[in-house]
């Protein structure tokens, strides 16, 4: 491959500035861990030594004393002051060791970013291609911790059988010695907690990460807490546990009135509705199903198969109680049931506003809620990294003549020495490649001010304009294999395969 | 302006280096805390032993002598003065670093973080790749691993690998099956096992590939003649450089062959051995498997390079494009009303931008499309379909080409084509 970067004049990369302020976070996130681990450290610190102090204290009341006893007990009391301090360097060791490793982190993040600079600065294109490798690599790695599932991490274990190793992006990164780039404890933990809200609707790990950042997210006016806590008691509705529920709301959702108003009333109207709701949602869901097709519609037949014969039948079904005077007087409740009344009335309109709190996708709603807060606690970016260099990347590089099914070189032509890209006949545009294709599409094209074309353009009689010292080439490597017989001062247009000679050729003025 | 990596080394530097040498202010916490343990340690010692000689005399019976008595409370004193002044020592210190490791990372953050130019990445991300391209773009992954990465899985033999990669990588055999033995022989080359690349090297040479192979083998002859420096004596190595390796491999200059050779010989014949070996032989070895990925790539029909990996090169590379975009749109209140195209140049190395011929039409300034593809006028400059009509007026006048004075009429121009070979 040539050269990477054509501003390369062997002063380091040009935008190195500009490149590092994107990848900010591998160097905040070990800063605000190291911020972290140093707060409990000042805890700790403040705990033992005002415990030791009264220890200490008792000693030398105990010594004061000047008796026998006295000192038997000072020295008992010594002896628990060396086990206080036995386990006060115990927690100092963890505390010093997880400094250790952040700080190794920032060490090894430093030396890969300089790499990359010094290899620009050597002008070492081998290394750069490495380097941009690795970074690939990284990235890849970033991906995989991020988007592993539940079922993914089970395969790992079944062939790693190691427990603790159970996300092939971790795996990955150790393959590749490169575990102290990334932050994975940060990504595996939101992985965690992330696939046990989708995968298992489990909210346990969730609480437990908001109690431990309650401060921050209340800094924040962040309505995670009382997503969660909604979340907690739709699924206590769903089981139908009344009691359980109605504890939820009074010990967890009362507190968010002022905030959240909307929503606590309507989960307070959830525990009347839920099992209509339920029918409703359900009943929705049948139809979101059945789109496409014709459905007629009767609001009075339900998924549960009853139907109305009128309008207090209908009332009585949904209040389990007589209608009012009024109400049998506003309407004509002689007459057949109308489907729309009952519909305006008890059913899908009314209900809307509760069946909107049962919502199919509220898990997923809260993953990403939770995600948001997470990544932007440790300014991590929200979109994978991988994404965003793929969108850049593809959009940077794609051409008008990408994605076109032009007629191609002939294989049996493929013939000039390799090494140099530049020789190569099959197209290896990674825009148009395998994979890359579908994703691209939808991308802009790249924007170009100047054309981007070749040396000595030389137009054939077929149209086609080549590099006329590469058509000579392969001319001479062609004749010189016997693949195509052709004679001295000839050439061939791989593409119509029409033998020419290099008098036809026509010297082209591009601008 | 400084590169904020630098900033950063300095107050990493600044960090680990403290008054009292090297290490951390926790480190320096950890070891007050040792000796203070020690302290107090002996501390208790010397109030057993106290209290066991005070025991001792007083069990003797009898009134105890006025200066031993003295003795003993001058001691007691002494070991509680000992105890307070170490515990006050100590928690002196320990409160102290955790200060000074407080206001280290404040200064750690000043000095180096704050260097940064605070810029979120998300901003620049303005073309989403949608969620339904996932398996598409797994593909891509999946082929990256399988181009680079086989050597480095710890599981090497065929059934073996197949069944990793798909559990663990989830890559289809389909995907990686090219790569595998590819994969195989980088590993063997890793670990210092030369004979499986030496026999493909054979293999493909006896299937008229001479040419490629030539350059692999002969850097397998290097690798193999500085192992034996290791095991050899230095007559035996320069035996094997003269009869063991083919005279050609001196005579082709583009292999610099000779000069690996006279390289090792040289320094065996003035150090009896190879100064850096580690370093040399690595760095030998890596050529090799540079050597033989390209050769394995070139003949198997493989991508030299993974197309993710040159998508994330160009990716970073345009991403100060993107983010100066990003930038003047967000202070200058601009948008772009062009979204099938990027509202700005990116200048990219032509190792990126080789794969397809871009002609800007020189009227219009558009790149040329199938729909407006490349015309050549009679004095062989190139615009686009669209500025020829423009010029000729639907071809009914003859018009003068924009950059010469040549006359042209719609009859004589030609739909031309650009080809990359």
């Amino acid at each position: 491959m040539d050269h990477p970067d054509s501003y390369n004049g062997k002063s380091g990369f040009k935008y190195f500035s500009s490149f590092m302020s994107l990848n900010e976070s591998s160097f905040t996130i070990p800063y605000s861990l190291l911020n972290a681990n140093l707060k409990q450290h000042e805890i700790f610190v403040e705990q033992e030594t005002n415990k030791m102090k009264l220890m200490l204290k008792d000693i030398n009341d105990m010594m004061i004393s000047g008796t026998i006893d006295g000192e038997e007990q000072a020295l008992v009391e010594l002896n628990a002051l060396i086990k206080n301090v036995n386990t006060f360097e115990k927690e100092l060791h963890i505390k010093v060791d997880k400094e250790g490793q952040l700080l190794k982190r920032i060490k090894h993040r430093t030396a890969f970013y300089n790499e990359m600079n010094n290899n620009y600065l050597k002008g070492d294109n081998i290394s750069i291609i490495d380097w941009y490798q690795k970074y690939t690599n990284l990235l890849i790695a970033d991906y995989l911790i991020r988007n592993c599932t539940l079922e993914q991490q089970q395969r790992v274990v079944e062939e790693t059988h190691d427990k603790d190793t159970c996300n092939p992006g971790v795996l990955f990164l150790k393959q590749q010695h490169m575990e102290d780039l990334l932050d994975t404890d940060i990504l595996i933990r939101a992985n965690t907690i992330s696939t046990a809200l989708t995968g298992e609707h489990d909210l346990n790990p969730l609480m437990e990460w908001i109690q431990h950042n309650k401060q921050m997210l209340a800094k924040k006016r962040s309505p995670l807490e009382f997503k969660a806590n909604f979340q907690r008691y739709i699924e206590l509705l769903l089981r139908f546990d009344l009691g359980g529920a109605i504890h939820c709301l009074q010990t967890c959702l009362f507190t968010y009135i002022g905030d959240h108003f909307d929503e606590v009333t309507g989960a307070c109207g959830l525990l009347v509705y839920m099992e209509r709701c339920v029918e409703q949602v359900t009943y929705n869901e049948k139809i979101l199903q059945d789109e496409g097709e014709t459905c007629d519609i009767h609001y009075n037949e339900h998924k549960s198969g009853t139907v109305f014969s009128n309008q207090d039948v209908a009332y009585r079904y949904f209040f389990n109680r007589s209608p009012p005077m009024d109400y049998s007087q506003s309407i004509n409740s002689k007459n057949p049931i109308n489907a729309a009344n009952v519909q305006h009335i008890f059913n899908a309109k009314n209900l809307e506003k509760y069946t909107t709190l049962l919502d199919q996708n509220s898990w997923l709603k809260l993953n990403e809620l939770f995600l948001d807060e997470y990544y932007s606690m440790y300014k991590i970016p929200k979109n994978d990294p991988l994404l965003i260099y793929i969108s850049m990347g593809i959009s940077a590089m794609k051409t008008k003549e990408c994605l076109h099914n032009h007629p191609s070189i002939d294989p049996r032509y493929n013939v000039l020495e390799h090494y140099s890209t530049a020789d190569k006949l099959e197209n290896q545009c990674p825009v148009c490649s395998e994979y890359f294709a579908p994703l691209s599409e939808k991308l802009p094209y790249a924007h170009h001010t100047e054309s981007k074309l070749f040396e000595n353009p030389v137009m054939l009689p077929s149209g086609n304009v080549f590099d006329s010292a590469i058509l000579k080439l392969l001319a001479k490597t062609l004749r010189k294999k016997g693949i195509v017989k052709l004679n001295r001062n000839e050439v061939i247009d791989p593409i119509k395969k029409i033998v020419y000679n290099e008098s036809d050729f026509i010297t082209m003025y591009p601008t | 302006m400084s590169s904020p990596i630098l900033h950063i080394q300095n107050a990493y530097n600044q960090y680990l280096t403290i008054e009292d040498g090297q290490g951390t202010h926790l480190q320096q916490c950890l070891a007050e805390t040792q000796e203070f343990k020690t302290q107090l340690r002996k501390l208790k010692a010397h109030l057993n032993k106290h209290i066991l000689e005070t025991k001792s005399l007083e069990s003797n019976g009898g009134e105890v002598d006025k200066t031993v008595q003295e003795k003993l409370t001058k001691r007691r004193i002494l070991i509680q003065d000992k105890l307070n002044k170490s515990y006050k020592q100590w928690d002196h210190s320990i409160k102290k670093h955790t200060k000074k490791s407080k206001q280290g990372l404040i200064k750690f953050n000043t000095l180096g973080l704050s260097m940064f130019q605070t810029f979120n990445i998300d901003d620049i991300y303005n073309n989403k790749i949608s969620d339904k391209h996932r398996t598409e773009l797994q593909g891509a992954i999946q082929s990256h691993i399988s181009r680079y990465c086989l050597s480095d899985i710890p599981v090497q033999d065929t059934a073996g690998l197949l069944k990793y990669l798909q559990n663990v990588y989830n890559i289809s055999p389909e995907i990686c099956s090219d790569f595998i033995r590819m994969g195989q022989i980088l590993f063997d080359l890793t670990h210092c096992n030369y004979e499986s690349c030496w026999d493909w090297a054979y293999n493909e040479q006896a299937n008229n590939h001479s040419h490629v192979i030539q350059t692999l083998r002969y850097k397998l002859y290097i690798v193999k003649g500085m192992l034996m420096t290791k095991t050899h004596p230095v007559p035996d190595v320069c035996q094997y450089f003269s009869d063991k390796i083919p005279k050609a491999a001196f005579s082709n200059k583009d292999l610099q062959y000779g000069e690996d050779a006279a390289f090792i010989l040289t320094q065996l014949i003035v150090h009896d051995n190879i100064s850096n070996f580690q370093q040399n032989y690595e760095t030998f070895v890596d050529a090799c498997k540079e050597t033989f990925t390209q050769e394995y790539c070139s003949l198997h029909n493989l991508p030299n390079e993974s197309p993710l990996s040159l998508v994330i090169m160009s990716g970073i590379l345009s991403s100060q494009f993107f983010m100066k975009y990003a930038q003047i749109k967000s202070s200058a209140h601009i948008g772009w009303t062009t979204s099938n195209e990027l509202p700005f140049d990116v200048d990219l190395p032509s190792s990126l931008t080789h794969f397809h011929p871009v002609f800007i039409c020189p009227v219009l300034k558009e790149e040329t499309t199938d729909e407006n593809p490349p015309y050549s006028l009679a004095c062989h400059h190139v615009i686009s379909k669209k500025a020829l009509d423009k010029l000729s007026k639907n071809g009914t006048v003859s018009f003068k080409c924009p950059y010469c004075p040549v006359q042209s009429t719609i009859s004589k121009t030609e739909l031309v084509r650009f080809v990359m070979l």
